[in-house]
């Protein structure tokens, strides 16, 4: 190992973080170099020196300046939560939306609303008698805001759980 | 501190007891102050970022893992914040950190302390961020190498390529003054 090569290590062989192999080739070196034995003692010195301060006394910051903060910063994240709360479950219950209304222009989940509005329509006649008062386009409304509401819930509840988790 | 009451008052702490918290910045501003002030040289923006250091660390206290040191865990806060202000802060301040006597040094070895650490600070703040952010988590905080590359994501070569550059400007800077 040349001197370039070693004082290229250097610093980490100080740390102990070279390998077995290149640490005894450091060594090895070292024994035989006067001038790479005081490149070493000066690193060791800069290193000596980083380690010893700055000393700061504590009182520079007190602890009540710190404490006194708290309250504030606290309030400030649970109005945080809440704004991240209200934004997830408003896109939440906007992709639901979505999602049923696109569902109900299609052939398979139209043919189902069209049962469930048929059901609902026979099970009014026969406990109430005459014409249910919503017609299918007032449920589909109500069914969608139903669902979205579930949602909104549901979603809010479990951004709420992974925030203070 | 043992690290059961450390835990312990960690947990006091979630729950929001002020107390408790009080108790682990007690245990852990000093060393926080010593890292601002060697990263950033000057003991004021020191202060600013070591108070929101721990206001950061009340907030996210529930994202600290038990199984690794508290301290290592708000080191990382600390120098993360460090690093945004060196962002923004112009290359040299003048450093401020070691106008202070240390009471269990003589007057004597105080001054010759507080003129050393005033030149390693200066010279530190010749360093550029980088090298200056590593040669501190290794040399002033104890950080092991992988540590080092965890905290600034980094590889294991670019970390001992960094810290064995900052330490050799370091010494030259430190020759030219005639100090080590």
């Amino acid at each position: 190992m040349s001197c370039e090569e070693v004082r290229e290590h250097l610093s980490a062989f100080l740390d102990g973080e070279l390998d077995v192999w290149q640490r005894r080739r450091v060594e090895a070196h070292l024994q035989g170099c006067a001038d790479c034995r005081a490149a070493a003692v000066a690193l060791e010195e800069v290193i000596a020196a980083l380690q010893e301060g700055p000393w700061v006394p504590d009182d520079v910051l007190p602890t009540e300046t710190i404490l006194a903060r708290l309250p504030d910063v606290a309030r400030q994240r649970e109005r945080a939560i809440n704004w991240i709360v209200l934004e997830e479950a408003g896109a939440g219950a906007l992709a639901v939306g979505v999602v049923l209304w696109v569902g109900l222009s299609l052939g398979p989940v139209n043919v189902l609303f069209n049962v469930l509005a048929s059901l609902w329509s026979l099970l009014y006649r026969l406990v109430l008698g005459g014409p249910p008062p919503w017609t299918s386009a007032s449920l589909l409304g109500v069914g969608l805001v139903g669902a979205a509401a579930v949602v909104l819930i549901l979603n809010g509840l479990l951004v709420c759980g992974v925030r203070r988790r | 501190m043992e690290r059961a009451e450390e835990i312990q008052l960690i947990a006091r702490s979630r729950r929001g007891d002020s107390t408790a918290f009080g108790q682990l910045i007690d245990q852990h501003k000093g060393h926080v102050l010593r890292v601002c002030v060697r990263l950033l040289g000057n003991l004021e923006d020191a202060k600013d970022v070591a108070q929101e250091t721990f206001l950061q660390a009340f907030l996210g206290l529930e994202r600290f893992r038990e199984e690794s040191r508290f301290s290592t865990w708000l080191y990382r806060i600390a120098v993360n914040l460090c690093q945004n202000v060196l962002r923004r802060q112009s290359p040299l301040v003048e450093p401020l950190a070691a106008s202070f006597r240390d009471p269990g040094l003589t007057p004597e070895a105080s001054l010759l302390r507080r003129e050393r650490g005033w030149r390693v600070d200066q010279a530190l703040q010749r360093l550029s961020p980088e090298l200056r952010v590593a040669v501190v988590l290794r040399d002033v905080l104890g950080f092991s190498y992988a540590e080092v590359a965890e905290s600034l994501g980094i590889p294991l070569g670019t970390v001992k390529s960094r810290i064995s550059a900052a330490r050799w400007a370091l010494r030259r800077d430190l020759e030219e003054s005639d100090e080590l």
